[in-house]
């Protein structure tokens, strides 16, 4: 039988940001158990590191403006004004620049400690400007951040011209988010999961979490296909799963289902982006091996990942309207990834009343890749008892109650 | 226009004759073929680089291994083996979008 401190179930980003956080800053015995689902929304992510943008609803989010911004231009304001540029509460806006305040320092630590490279490039993210609709959206964002005035720059035409020479010449100017940076991915995943293995992390991989153990209102460990694992805290970071476990180990639900987002990527071309970009139809950005990457879709349809035709056709359109020479370059790859949702687009964090043992890390929608570096930590410093960096409250599972 | 005379064909040319550029050497085809079948017959094996400077022949011709990619009248990325011939077209072997646009 063996016994644990901490078992980590789901080893997408969170659970591996954790299991590294942990592992480096505590001498606690830790396990990870993780079984790659089709649609683990870590190896579909885009892998931006889009904190300012991603706050104020542009990457994924940014379809359902276009209703918004045209309503706003057509003088609706009573329909507009219910649909304000959606912007996610400042605990959102605190949790997401805090986390990406922490991934210079992280690139160079699993550089130098660990060896491997996840990719850290520093792209900025604009937001591509054809009419005035968009000036009209932009403008609602920037007016809606004050406090971060410093951190956007306004580009008319002939510096968006000159910084990036590919964007189609009918882009009249963009915002650009001077914080906002990409990542790897897939290569973040496994950076956190090796740096958790040399820190001494036990890896269960391929190895599902069929039941959670209980002994009344305590979580004491997780049953596997080969045996029981014993722990004195189970984290659930089982993305879009993350129901699943919750129930098992609460006897309740909480509301984490799965969003799809469909992705469409190039093959490989010469460098023509420099930074990541983001349109009224669709977000592209190109990754360290050439290859562009533009997402993504926002829907509700179960567990299915299947790719869809009208999907792919409005993101292929939407980006070969921006990037004109996108018509010259074939499609690699599409697929589809499931994000862990929630009604309020907020994650769920931290311990859950009258239950033991018991730590949720999960609901981080379309964020994961970005909030994996604080989720890691402060799960971290709830572990040591620490004060956490952020207030949890905003967090916890009982606001849905 | 000098007569196609293939050794390898097994029956005569019907269709219309004309040429096509091959790395700009005019090269006889016929209407109807494929342009790996114009290749292969003036000898051209190595016919595609890879955008990772790998070199290769056609390997299946029936448009599945993505071996016969070549730049057709300036667009790359063509199959040599699903693309049929046209008066005056322009065909580049081993060139791809790095070689000429740098990465």
């Amino acid at each position: 039988m063996k016994q644990y401190d901490v078992i980590i179930a789901g080893g997408g980003v969170i659970g591996a940001a954790c299991a590294y956080f942990l592992s480096r800053d505590t001498n606690l015995k830790i396990a990870l158990v993780d079984l790659k689902k089709p649609g683990n929304a870590s190896r579909a992510s885009a892998g931006g590191l889009w904190a300012i943008g991603e706050s104020v609803g542009l990457g994924c989010g940014v379809i359902f403006f276009k209703t918004l911004s045209k309503l706003q231009s057509e003088g609706d304001t009573e329909a507009a004004e219910t649909l304000r540029p959606h912007q996610l509460p400042e605990c959102f806006f605190e949790l997401a620049l805090k986390s990406n305040e922490l991934y210079p320092a992280l690139h160079e630590e699993m550089l130098t400690r660990h060896d491997v490279d996840f990719k850290f490039e520093r792209t900025g993210l604009k937001f591509i400007m054809y009419n005035r609709d968009d000036e009209i959206y932009a403008d609602s964002i920037v007016s809606g951040i004050p406090n971060l005035s410093s951190q956007i720059r306004w580009l008319d035409q002939q510096q968006l011209r000159a910084e990036e020479p590919y964007i189609t010449p009918d882009a009249i100017g963009a915002i650009d988010f001077i914080c906002d940076h990409q990542v790897n991915p897939y290569r973040l995943v496994d950076a956190y999961t090796e740096g958790a293995r040399q820190n001494g992390v036990e890896l269960f991989l391929n190895t599902e979490v069929l039941e959670v153990l209980r002994e009344g209102n305590k979580v004491i460990g997780v049953r596997t296909q080969e045996q029981s694992l014993h722990c004195d805290t189970l984290i659930n970071a089982a993305g879009a799963w993350a129901d699943d476990i919750y129930y098992q180990a609460t006897g309740k639900h909480m509301p984490v289902y799965p969003v799809k987002g469909q992705i469409v990527l190039s093959e490989r071309m010469p460098k023509v982006l420099n930074g990541c970009i983001s349109t009224s139809d669709c977000y592209i950005a190109q990754k360290d091996n050439g290859e562009i990457l533009i997402g993504s879709s926002t829907e509700e349809k179960g567990f299915d990942t299947t790719n869809s035709l009208d999907k792919i056709t409005e993101l292929s359109q939407g980006a070969m309207k921006c990037l004109p020479i996108l018509k010259e370059s074939s499609i690699k790859r599409c697929w589809a990834g499931l994000r862990p949702g929630t009604p309020d687009e907020l994650p769920i964090l931290g311990p859950v009343d009258g239950v033991e043992g018991y730590i949720n890390a999960c609901g981080h929608f379309r964020t994961g890749i970005l909030m994996s570096a604080i989720t890691g930590t402060l799960i971290t410093e709830l572990m040591t008892g620490k004060p956490t960096s952020v207030d949890l409250a905003p967090f916890c599972v009982e606001r849905f109650e | 226009m000098s007569e196609l005379s293939r050794t390898q064909d097994i029956t005569d040319p019907e269709g219309l004759q004309f040429q096509i550029q091959i790395d700009d050497i005019a090269v006889n085809a016929c209407d109807g073929e494929t342009v790996l079948s114009v290749l292969l017959a003036a000898n051209y094996k190595q016919i595609m680089e890879s955008d990772r400077e790998a070199v290769s022949g056609a390997y299946c011709g029936m448009g599945v291994c993505h071996c016969c990619q070549i730049t057709i009248n300036k667009q790359h990325k063509q199959k040599a083996c699903q693309t049929l011939v046209q008066p005056n077209m322009q065909v580049e072997t081993k060139q791809n979008r790095f070689k000429q646009v740098g990465v």
